[in-house]
Protein backbone atom coordinates (compact mmCIF):
# COMPACT_ATOMS: atom_id res chain seq x y z
CA UNK A 1 0.00 0.00 0.00
CA UNK A 2 2.76 2.57 0.94
CA UNK A 3 4.59 0.68 -2.39
CA UNK A 4 1.44 1.97 -4.46
CA UNK A 5 1.08 5.26 -2.44
CA UNK A 6 4.39 5.92 -3.43
CA UNK A 7 4.54 5.55 -6.51
CA UNK A 8 0.78 7.80 -6.80
CA UNK A 9 3.20 10.17 -5.57
CA UNK A 10 5.90 10.06 -7.60
CA UNK A 11 5.79 12.82 -10.44
CA UNK A 12 8.20 10.70 -12.61
CA UNK A 13 5.73 7.55 -12.78
CA UNK A 14 2.37 9.88 -12.91
CA UNK A 15 4.07 11.46 -15.95
CA UNK A 16 5.84 8.29 -17.79
CA UNK A 17 2.22 6.86 -17.84
CA UNK A 18 0.37 9.70 -18.86
CA UNK A 19 2.91 10.32 -21.85
CA UNK A 20 2.64 6.30 -23.00
CA UNK A 21 -0.60 6.74 -22.70
CA UNK A 22 -1.70 9.53 -24.21
CA UNK A 23 1.12 8.82 -27.31
CA UNK A 24 -1.07 4.81 -27.19
CA UNK A 25 -4.51 7.19 -27.54
CA UNK A 26 -2.86 9.03 -30.08
CA UNK A 27 -2.31 5.85 -32.33
CA UNK A 28 -5.55 4.21 -31.62
CA UNK A 29 -7.49 7.46 -32.37
CA UNK A 30 -5.51 7.99 -35.59
CA UNK A 31 -6.53 4.47 -36.57
CA UNK A 32 -9.91 4.85 -36.15
CA UNK A 33 -9.86 7.35 -38.48
CA UNK A 34 -7.89 5.39 -41.28
CA UNK A 35 -10.52 2.57 -41.03
CA UNK A 36 -13.40 4.14 -40.82
CA UNK A 37 -12.27 6.54 -44.22
CA UNK A 38 -11.06 3.20 -45.83
CA UNK A 39 -14.59 1.96 -45.64
CA UNK A 40 -16.11 5.41 -46.55
CA UNK A 41 -13.53 5.80 -49.57
CA UNK A 42 -12.75 1.83 -50.68
CA UNK A 43 -15.29 -0.28 -49.32
CA UNK A 44 -18.72 1.07 -50.23
CA UNK A 45 -16.97 1.50 -53.69
CA UNK A 46 -16.38 -1.62 -53.75
CA UNK A 47 -19.46 -3.14 -52.48
CA UNK A 48 -21.05 -0.92 -54.82
CA UNK A 49 -19.27 -2.44 -57.69
CA UNK A 50 -19.54 -5.79 -56.78
CA UNK A 51 -23.26 -6.77 -57.85
CA UNK A 52 -21.91 -6.28 -61.87
CA UNK A 53 -18.43 -7.91 -61.40
CA UNK A 54 -20.18 -11.05 -60.21
CA UNK A 55 -22.90 -10.60 -62.99
CA UNK A 56 -20.13 -10.54 -65.24
CA UNK A 57 -18.64 -13.70 -63.74
CA UNK A 58 -21.94 -15.70 -63.96
CA UNK A 59 -22.17 -15.09 -67.37
CA UNK A 60 -18.68 -15.82 -68.80
CA UNK A 61 -19.55 -19.20 -66.46
CA UNK A 62 -22.50 -19.64 -68.84
CA UNK A 63 -20.61 -18.55 -71.97
CA UNK A 64 -17.86 -21.37 -70.72
CA UNK A 65 -20.35 -24.01 -70.14
CA UNK A 66 -22.57 -23.71 -73.65
CA UNK A 67 -19.19 -23.00 -75.76
CA UNK A 68 -17.65 -26.19 -74.14
CA UNK A 69 -21.01 -28.30 -75.10
CA UNK A 70 -20.44 -26.92 -78.73
CA UNK A 71 -16.90 -27.60 -78.58
CA UNK A 72 -17.28 -30.79 -80.83
CA UNK A 73 -14.00 -31.89 -83.54
CA UNK A 74 -13.11 -28.40 -84.59
CA UNK A 75 -9.54 -28.19 -82.97
CA UNK A 76 -8.61 -31.49 -84.06
CA UNK A 77 -9.78 -30.17 -87.97
CA UNK A 78 -8.00 -27.07 -87.05
CA UNK A 79 -4.74 -27.73 -85.99
CA UNK A 80 -4.59 -31.02 -88.98
CA UNK A 81 -4.88 -28.04 -91.44
CA UNK A 82 -2.02 -25.87 -90.00
CA UNK A 83 -0.04 -29.00 -89.63
CA UNK A 84 -0.52 -30.60 -92.84
CA UNK A 85 -0.38 -26.80 -95.16
CA UNK A 86 0.65 -23.89 -92.90
CA UNK A 87 3.63 -24.94 -91.09
CA UNK A 88 4.09 -28.20 -92.90
CA UNK A 89 7.36 -30.45 -92.21
CA UNK A 90 8.63 -29.31 -95.95
CA UNK A 91 8.75 -26.29 -97.04
CA UNK A 92 6.84 -25.67 -99.99
CA UNK A 93 8.52 -22.60 -101.76
CA UNK A 94 6.77 -23.40 -104.85
CA UNK A 95 3.66 -23.13 -103.36
CA UNK A 96 4.33 -19.70 -102.36
CA UNK A 97 5.98 -18.93 -105.26
CA UNK A 98 2.88 -19.64 -107.61
CA UNK A 99 0.56 -17.52 -105.05
CA UNK A 100 3.27 -14.23 -105.57
CA UNK A 101 2.80 -14.65 -109.45
CA UNK A 102 -1.24 -14.97 -108.97
CA UNK A 103 -0.84 -12.07 -106.68
CA UNK A 104 1.38 -10.15 -109.41
CA UNK A 105 -1.09 -10.83 -112.41
CA UNK A 106 -4.17 -9.89 -110.80
CA UNK A 107 -2.55 -6.75 -109.64
CA UNK A 108 -0.93 -5.90 -112.88
CA UNK A 109 -4.25 -6.41 -114.78
CA UNK A 110 -6.05 -3.93 -112.03
CA UNK A 111 -3.13 -1.47 -112.61
CA UNK A 112 -2.10 -1.49 -109.25
CA UNK A 113 1.26 -2.57 -109.63
CA UNK A 114 3.69 -2.17 -112.59
CA UNK A 115 6.36 -4.61 -111.66
CA UNK A 116 7.58 -7.43 -109.38
CA UNK A 117 10.78 -8.48 -109.38
CA UNK A 118 12.02 -11.84 -109.16
CA UNK A 119 11.61 -13.70 -105.29
CA UNK A 120 15.18 -14.29 -103.88
CA UNK A 121 14.98 -17.17 -101.46
CA UNK A 122 17.56 -17.61 -99.19
CA UNK A 123 19.21 -20.18 -97.30
CA UNK A 124 16.76 -22.10 -94.70
CA UNK A 125 17.91 -21.40 -90.70
CA UNK A 126 16.25 -21.93 -87.38
CA UNK A 127 14.66 -19.61 -85.17
CA UNK A 128 14.94 -19.26 -81.73
CA UNK A 129 10.99 -20.36 -81.61
CA UNK A 130 11.38 -23.29 -83.30
CA UNK A 131 10.68 -23.16 -86.56
CA UNK A 132 12.67 -22.93 -89.33
CA UNK A 133 12.85 -20.16 -91.89
CA UNK A 134 13.52 -19.58 -95.41
CA UNK A 135 14.06 -16.51 -96.30
CA UNK A 136 12.48 -14.31 -99.18
CA UNK A 137 13.00 -11.10 -100.21
CA UNK A 138 10.47 -9.45 -103.43
CA UNK A 139 9.96 -5.78 -104.71
CA UNK A 140 7.28 -4.61 -106.08
CA UNK A 141 6.69 -1.60 -107.75
CA UNK A 142 3.13 -0.19 -107.04
CA UNK A 143 0.78 2.23 -106.53
CA UNK A 144 -0.85 3.01 -103.12
CA UNK A 145 -3.65 0.73 -103.35
CA UNK A 146 -1.43 -2.19 -105.03
CA UNK A 147 0.92 -1.88 -101.46
CA UNK A 148 -1.97 -2.27 -99.63
CA UNK A 149 -3.03 -5.23 -101.58
CA UNK A 150 0.29 -7.13 -101.76
CA UNK A 151 0.75 -6.10 -97.81
CA UNK A 152 -2.64 -7.76 -97.24
CA UNK A 153 -1.91 -10.66 -99.19
CA UNK A 154 1.43 -11.29 -97.43
CA UNK A 155 -0.57 -10.47 -93.32
CA UNK A 156 -3.02 -13.53 -95.02
CA UNK A 157 -0.30 -15.88 -95.69
CA UNK A 158 -0.75 -18.56 -93.05
CA UNK A 159 -4.27 -17.87 -91.25
CA UNK A 160 -6.69 -20.60 -91.38
CA UNK A 161 -9.76 -19.15 -89.76
CA UNK A 162 -11.91 -15.94 -89.86
CA UNK A 163 -10.64 -15.44 -86.04
CA UNK A 164 -6.92 -15.30 -86.92
CA UNK A 165 -7.57 -12.30 -89.21
CA UNK A 166 -9.09 -10.44 -86.09
CA UNK A 167 -6.98 -8.33 -83.67
CA UNK A 168 -7.36 -8.88 -80.26
CA UNK A 169 -8.68 -5.33 -79.81
CA UNK A 170 -11.56 -6.44 -82.63
CA UNK A 171 -11.82 -10.07 -81.05
CA UNK A 172 -12.33 -8.27 -77.83
CA UNK A 173 -14.82 -5.73 -78.96
CA UNK A 174 -17.26 -8.43 -80.41
CA UNK A 175 -16.91 -10.87 -77.30
CA UNK A 176 -17.60 -8.10 -74.74
CA UNK A 177 -20.80 -7.17 -76.72
CA UNK A 178 -22.09 -10.54 -77.08
CA UNK A 179 -21.33 -10.82 -72.93
CA UNK A 180 -23.89 -7.77 -72.91
CA UNK A 181 -26.47 -8.46 -75.32
CA UNK A 182 -27.11 -12.43 -75.11
CA UNK A 183 -24.49 -14.45 -72.98
CA UNK A 184 -25.59 -17.76 -75.42
CA UNK A 185 -24.87 -15.57 -78.53
CA UNK A 186 -20.92 -16.82 -78.02
CA UNK A 187 -22.22 -19.93 -79.55
CA UNK A 188 -22.77 -18.33 -83.04
CA UNK A 189 -19.57 -15.97 -82.51
CA UNK A 190 -17.20 -19.24 -82.06
CA UNK A 191 -18.91 -20.67 -84.83
CA UNK A 192 -17.84 -16.89 -86.59
CA UNK A 193 -14.53 -17.22 -85.68
CA UNK A 194 -13.44 -20.75 -86.10
CA UNK A 195 -15.15 -20.36 -90.00
CA UNK A 196 -12.99 -21.13 -92.66
CA UNK A 197 -10.70 -17.58 -93.71
CA UNK A 198 -11.14 -18.61 -97.91
CA UNK A 199 -14.97 -19.78 -97.80
CA UNK A 200 -15.75 -16.74 -95.64
CA UNK A 201 -13.79 -14.13 -98.06
CA UNK A 202 -15.49 -15.91 -101.23
CA UNK A 203 -19.18 -15.60 -99.98
CA UNK A 204 -19.36 -13.68 -96.84
CA UNK A 205 -22.66 -13.06 -96.41
CA UNK A 206 -24.65 -16.60 -94.81
CA UNK A 207 -21.70 -16.46 -91.98
CA UNK A 208 -22.28 -12.88 -91.42
CA UNK A 209 -25.95 -13.01 -91.70
CA UNK A 210 -26.15 -16.02 -89.54
CA UNK A 211 -24.20 -14.34 -86.71
CA UNK A 212 -26.34 -11.06 -87.19
CA UNK A 213 -29.54 -13.11 -86.52
CA UNK A 214 -27.91 -14.07 -83.37
CA UNK A 215 -26.67 -10.75 -81.92
CA UNK A 216 -28.76 -7.65 -83.23
CA UNK A 217 -27.71 -4.95 -80.18
CA UNK A 218 -26.62 -1.58 -81.33
CA UNK A 219 -22.90 -2.17 -79.58
CA UNK A 220 -22.83 -5.44 -81.29
CA UNK A 221 -23.39 -4.19 -85.12
CA UNK A 222 -21.00 -2.00 -84.61
CA UNK A 223 -18.85 -3.98 -83.39
CA UNK A 224 -18.98 -6.11 -86.15
CA UNK A 225 -18.78 -3.50 -88.66
CA UNK A 226 -15.45 -2.32 -87.48
CA UNK A 227 -14.80 -5.82 -87.67
CA UNK A 228 -15.56 -7.00 -90.90
CA UNK A 229 -15.04 -3.40 -92.89
CA UNK A 230 -11.80 -2.14 -91.54
CA UNK A 231 -9.87 -5.04 -90.52
CA UNK A 232 -7.74 -7.73 -92.38
CA UNK A 233 -11.41 -9.54 -93.26
CA UNK A 234 -12.33 -6.69 -95.63
CA UNK A 235 -8.65 -7.12 -97.89
CA UNK A 236 -9.31 -10.88 -97.42
CA UNK A 237 -12.30 -10.16 -99.67
CA UNK A 238 -11.29 -7.98 -101.45
CA UNK A 239 -8.48 -9.97 -102.74
CA UNK A 240 -9.26 -13.31 -102.42
CA UNK A 241 -13.06 -12.86 -104.15
CA UNK A 242 -11.33 -12.01 -107.64
CA UNK A 243 -9.61 -14.30 -109.97
CA UNK A 244 -6.38 -14.32 -107.31
CA UNK A 245 -9.24 -16.37 -104.54
CA UNK A 246 -10.45 -18.99 -108.02
CA UNK A 247 -6.80 -19.56 -109.19
CA UNK A 248 -5.53 -20.26 -105.48
CA UNK A 249 -8.80 -22.24 -105.04
CA UNK A 250 -8.19 -24.30 -108.31
CA UNK A 251 -4.18 -24.77 -107.78
CA UNK A 252 -4.69 -25.41 -104.36
CA UNK A 253 -2.33 -22.95 -103.12
CA UNK A 254 -5.09 -21.99 -99.70
CA UNK A 255 -4.38 -22.22 -96.62
CA UNK A 256 -1.20 -20.74 -97.88
CA UNK A 257 2.19 -21.44 -95.73
CA UNK A 258 3.03 -18.83 -93.14
CA UNK A 259 4.66 -16.09 -93.87
CA UNK A 260 6.63 -14.03 -91.37
CA UNK A 261 7.16 -10.33 -92.03
CA UNK A 262 11.11 -9.50 -91.15
CA UNK A 263 11.03 -6.22 -92.68
CA UNK A 264 8.82 -4.03 -95.24
CA UNK A 265 10.52 -0.65 -96.71
CA UNK A 266 8.10 1.78 -98.62
CA UNK A 267 10.01 4.31 -101.06
CA UNK A 268 8.82 6.92 -102.61
CA UNK A 269 8.47 6.42 -106.33
CA UNK A 270 8.61 7.96 -109.79
CA UNK A 271 4.67 9.14 -110.00
CA UNK A 272 2.87 11.08 -106.99
CA UNK A 273 1.33 7.89 -105.33
CA UNK A 274 3.95 4.80 -106.80
CA UNK A 275 6.18 3.30 -104.69
CA UNK A 276 8.74 0.64 -104.36
CA UNK A 277 7.96 -2.04 -101.42
CA UNK A 278 10.81 -4.33 -100.23
CA UNK A 279 9.34 -7.04 -98.23
CA UNK A 280 11.92 -9.22 -96.34
CA UNK A 281 9.64 -12.40 -95.18
CA UNK A 282 10.40 -15.92 -93.55
CA UNK A 283 8.91 -18.71 -94.91
CA UNK A 284 7.99 -20.70 -91.82
CA UNK A 285 7.91 -24.96 -91.72
CA UNK A 286 7.67 -26.64 -88.35
CA UNK A 287 11.36 -28.43 -87.30
CA UNK A 288 10.86 -32.15 -88.52
CA UNK B 1 -1.98 42.53 18.08
CA UNK B 2 -3.33 38.90 16.43
CA UNK B 3 -0.89 37.16 14.76
CA UNK B 4 -0.60 36.53 11.09
CA UNK B 5 -1.74 32.85 9.66
CA UNK B 6 1.77 31.46 7.42
CA UNK B 7 1.06 30.19 3.71
CA UNK B 8 2.62 27.28 2.54
CA UNK B 9 4.21 27.42 -0.31
CA UNK B 10 3.58 24.06 -2.19
CA UNK B 11 6.74 22.65 -3.95
CA UNK B 12 7.37 21.70 -7.49
CA UNK B 13 7.14 18.28 -7.30
CA UNK B 14 3.70 18.41 -5.37
CA UNK B 15 2.43 20.97 -8.06
CA UNK B 16 3.29 18.18 -10.78
CA UNK B 17 1.59 15.63 -8.33
CA UNK B 18 -1.44 17.37 -8.33
CA UNK B 19 -1.73 18.17 -12.24
CA UNK B 20 -0.32 15.02 -13.14
CA UNK B 21 -2.44 12.40 -11.29
CA UNK B 22 -6.32 14.04 -13.16
CA UNK B 23 -3.75 14.15 -16.30
CA UNK B 24 -2.63 10.48 -16.25
CA UNK B 25 -6.35 9.25 -15.23
CA UNK B 26 -7.48 10.99 -17.91
CA UNK B 27 -5.39 9.23 -20.35
CA UNK B 28 -5.58 5.95 -18.80
CA UNK B 29 -9.43 6.37 -19.13
CA UNK B 30 -8.43 7.51 -22.81
CA UNK B 31 -6.57 5.05 -23.32
CA UNK B 32 -9.52 2.38 -22.29
CA UNK B 33 -11.69 3.86 -24.48
CA UNK B 34 -10.44 3.87 -27.50
CA UNK B 35 -9.09 0.13 -27.09
CA UNK B 36 -12.18 -0.83 -26.30
CA UNK B 37 -14.28 0.86 -29.24
CA UNK B 38 -11.26 -0.97 -31.58
CA UNK B 39 -12.29 -4.02 -30.52
CA UNK B 40 -16.20 -3.98 -30.12
CA UNK B 41 -17.38 -0.56 -31.70
CA UNK B 42 -15.55 0.22 -34.75
CA UNK B 43 -15.57 -3.83 -36.42
CA UNK B 44 -19.62 -3.12 -36.02
CA UNK B 45 -19.51 0.17 -37.59
CA UNK B 46 -17.18 -0.92 -40.73
CA UNK B 47 -18.80 -4.08 -41.20
CA UNK B 48 -20.18 -3.88 -44.38
CA UNK B 49 -23.15 -6.35 -45.43
CA UNK B 50 -22.40 -9.10 -48.48
CA UNK B 51 -24.93 -11.52 -49.49
CA UNK B 52 -26.74 -10.35 -46.41
CA UNK B 53 -24.21 -11.60 -44.34
CA UNK B 54 -22.25 -8.61 -42.15
CA UNK B 55 -18.48 -8.70 -43.03
CA UNK B 56 -15.60 -7.20 -42.42
CA UNK B 57 -13.30 -5.35 -44.69
CA UNK B 58 -10.40 -8.06 -45.27
CA UNK B 59 -13.27 -10.25 -46.15
CA UNK B 60 -14.70 -7.62 -48.61
CA UNK B 61 -11.38 -7.44 -49.98
CA UNK B 62 -10.09 -11.09 -50.05
CA UNK B 63 -13.68 -11.93 -51.98
CA UNK B 64 -13.56 -9.65 -54.40
CA UNK B 65 -9.58 -10.45 -55.65
CA UNK B 66 -11.47 -13.73 -55.89
CA UNK B 67 -14.45 -12.69 -58.04
CA UNK B 68 -11.64 -11.00 -60.29
CA UNK B 69 -9.21 -14.30 -60.69
CA UNK B 70 -12.46 -16.51 -61.47
CA UNK B 71 -13.01 -13.41 -64.18
CA UNK B 72 -9.63 -13.65 -65.30
CA UNK B 73 -9.38 -17.58 -65.47
CA UNK B 74 -12.56 -17.64 -66.95
CA UNK B 75 -12.09 -15.18 -70.04
CA UNK B 76 -9.40 -17.69 -70.74
CA UNK B 77 -11.31 -20.44 -70.73
CA UNK B 78 -13.53 -18.89 -72.62
CA UNK B 79 -10.68 -17.49 -75.34
CA UNK B 80 -9.34 -21.39 -75.27
CA UNK B 81 -12.56 -22.88 -76.72
CA UNK B 82 -13.46 -20.12 -78.78
CA UNK B 83 -9.60 -19.80 -80.24
CA UNK B 84 -8.40 -22.96 -79.60
CA UNK B 85 -5.24 -22.35 -81.07
CA UNK B 86 -4.32 -19.19 -79.16
CA UNK B 87 -1.92 -20.53 -76.80
CA UNK B 88 -0.29 -22.92 -79.33
CA UNK B 89 3.08 -21.44 -80.93
CA UNK B 90 0.86 -21.20 -84.33
CA UNK B 91 -1.63 -18.84 -82.43
CA UNK B 92 1.70 -16.86 -81.14
CA UNK B 93 2.93 -16.36 -84.68
CA UNK B 94 -0.82 -15.29 -85.90
CA UNK B 95 -0.51 -13.19 -82.81
CA UNK B 96 2.52 -11.45 -83.95
CA UNK B 97 2.06 -11.13 -87.44
CA UNK B 98 -1.91 -9.19 -86.24
CA UNK B 99 0.38 -6.74 -84.13
CA UNK B 100 2.72 -5.75 -86.94
CA UNK B 101 1.47 -1.83 -87.59
CA UNK B 102 -0.22 -1.23 -90.83
CA UNK B 103 3.09 0.65 -92.20
CA UNK B 104 1.89 2.19 -95.53
CA UNK B 105 -1.01 3.60 -93.20
CA UNK B 106 1.44 5.18 -90.68
CA UNK B 107 3.48 6.52 -93.93
CA UNK B 108 0.48 8.41 -95.16
CA UNK B 109 0.03 9.99 -91.90
CA UNK B 110 3.55 10.85 -91.82
CA UNK B 111 3.00 12.81 -94.70
CA UNK B 112 0.16 14.42 -94.05
CA UNK B 113 1.99 15.62 -90.25
CA UNK B 114 5.17 16.79 -92.82
CA UNK B 115 2.26 18.70 -95.17
CA UNK B 116 1.10 20.34 -91.82
CA UNK B 117 3.18 21.00 -89.27
CA UNK B 118 4.14 24.16 -90.87
CA UNK B 119 1.19 25.68 -92.93
CA UNK B 120 3.35 28.41 -94.04
CA UNK B 121 5.92 26.17 -95.82
CA UNK B 122 4.67 23.49 -97.58
CA UNK B 123 6.53 20.98 -99.41
CA UNK B 124 9.86 21.47 -96.97
CA UNK B 125 10.13 17.95 -96.14
CA UNK B 126 10.40 15.00 -98.44
CA UNK B 127 9.79 12.09 -97.50
CA UNK B 128 12.00 9.46 -99.06
CA UNK B 129 11.86 5.80 -97.36
CA UNK B 130 9.87 4.31 -94.08
CA UNK B 131 11.39 0.93 -93.08
CA UNK B 132 9.09 -1.04 -90.53
CA UNK B 133 11.85 -3.73 -88.52
CA UNK B 134 9.82 -5.35 -85.35
CA UNK B 135 8.37 -2.09 -83.77
CA UNK B 136 10.71 0.42 -85.27
CA UNK B 137 10.28 2.46 -87.51
CA UNK B 138 13.09 4.29 -89.34
CA UNK B 139 12.25 7.24 -91.60
CA UNK B 140 14.47 8.74 -94.24
CA UNK B 141 14.19 12.15 -96.14
CA UNK B 142 15.16 16.06 -96.53
CA UNK B 143 14.49 19.28 -95.20
CA UNK B 144 14.68 21.74 -97.76
CA UNK B 145 13.94 24.91 -99.39
CA UNK B 146 13.90 26.85 -95.79
CA UNK B 147 17.44 28.00 -96.41
CA UNK B 148 20.02 28.13 -92.99
CA UNK B 149 16.60 27.57 -91.12
CA UNK B 150 16.58 23.44 -92.36
CA UNK B 151 17.51 21.61 -89.04
CA UNK B 152 15.02 24.07 -86.99
CA UNK B 153 12.25 23.18 -89.18
CA UNK B 154 13.53 19.31 -88.86
CA UNK B 155 13.67 19.60 -85.28
CA UNK B 156 9.96 20.87 -85.10
CA UNK B 157 8.89 17.97 -87.64
CA UNK B 158 10.61 15.27 -84.92
CA UNK B 159 7.98 17.03 -82.47
CA UNK B 160 5.05 16.78 -84.27
CA UNK B 161 5.81 12.72 -84.72
CA UNK B 162 6.50 12.52 -81.24
CA UNK B 163 2.71 13.99 -80.98
CA UNK B 164 1.42 11.57 -83.35
CA UNK B 165 -1.13 8.88 -81.18
CA UNK B 166 0.93 5.73 -82.26
CA UNK B 167 4.20 6.90 -81.32
CA UNK B 168 6.06 6.29 -78.50
CA UNK B 169 9.15 7.94 -79.46
CA UNK B 170 11.54 9.05 -82.39
CA UNK B 171 15.70 9.10 -81.67
CA UNK B 172 16.75 12.73 -82.23
CA UNK B 173 18.49 12.30 -85.78
CA UNK B 174 22.01 13.80 -85.82
CA UNK B 175 21.38 17.45 -87.19
CA UNK B 176 23.64 18.13 -90.19
CA UNK B 177 23.20 20.89 -92.74
CA UNK B 178 24.37 20.28 -96.41
CA UNK B 179 24.94 22.57 -99.53
CA UNK B 180 23.60 21.47 -102.58
CA UNK B 181 24.25 23.49 -105.86
CA UNK B 182 21.20 22.29 -107.13
CA UNK B 183 18.43 22.68 -104.39
CA UNK B 184 20.64 25.20 -101.63
CA UNK B 185 20.70 24.31 -97.92
CA UNK B 186 19.22 21.37 -96.96
CA UNK B 187 18.88 18.85 -93.64
CA UNK B 188 18.83 14.74 -94.77
CA UNK B 189 18.07 13.11 -91.97
CA UNK B 190 17.24 9.65 -90.89
CA UNK B 191 14.47 9.03 -87.54
CA UNK B 192 13.86 6.14 -85.50
CA UNK B 193 10.55 5.93 -84.52
CA UNK B 194 9.43 3.41 -81.86
CA UNK B 195 5.56 2.44 -82.24
CA UNK B 196 3.19 2.29 -79.31
CA UNK B 197 2.68 -1.37 -78.50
Amino acid sequence: MRFLRSLIGSPLFLGSIAVIALGCSSMFFTAHLKAITSVQETALPLLASLPSIERRLAILHEQVEVAELDKALKTGSQLERVRVSVLPAKAEVDRTLASFELLRTELQKQGMISSMSSIEIGKENSRDDGFVATPLTVEFKAHGDGVQRVVSFVRLAGLVTVGDALTVSERNALIRATEEENPAGIVALEQFFSADLFVYALEPRPFEEQLQRSLQSEAFQTAFRTATQSSLLRDAKAILQGSVGQSMSKGKYWPMQFLAIDRIAIMQGAGPDWYKLTLSLSLLRRAS
Amino acid sequence: MTPTPTQTIPGLSEILRRILLPLTIFAVVLLSLLLLSWLLLLPKFTRVELHGVAQDFGRLQAYSQEVATSIRSSEERRLALILPLADSPYGELVAKKMSTPDLFAFFQQIKNVSQSFLPEKRQVVILQTIVLKGQVVELTGDVRNVGLQSMAVLAQFVDALRAMPDVANVDYPSFIREQDSAIGFHSPFTLRIHLKH
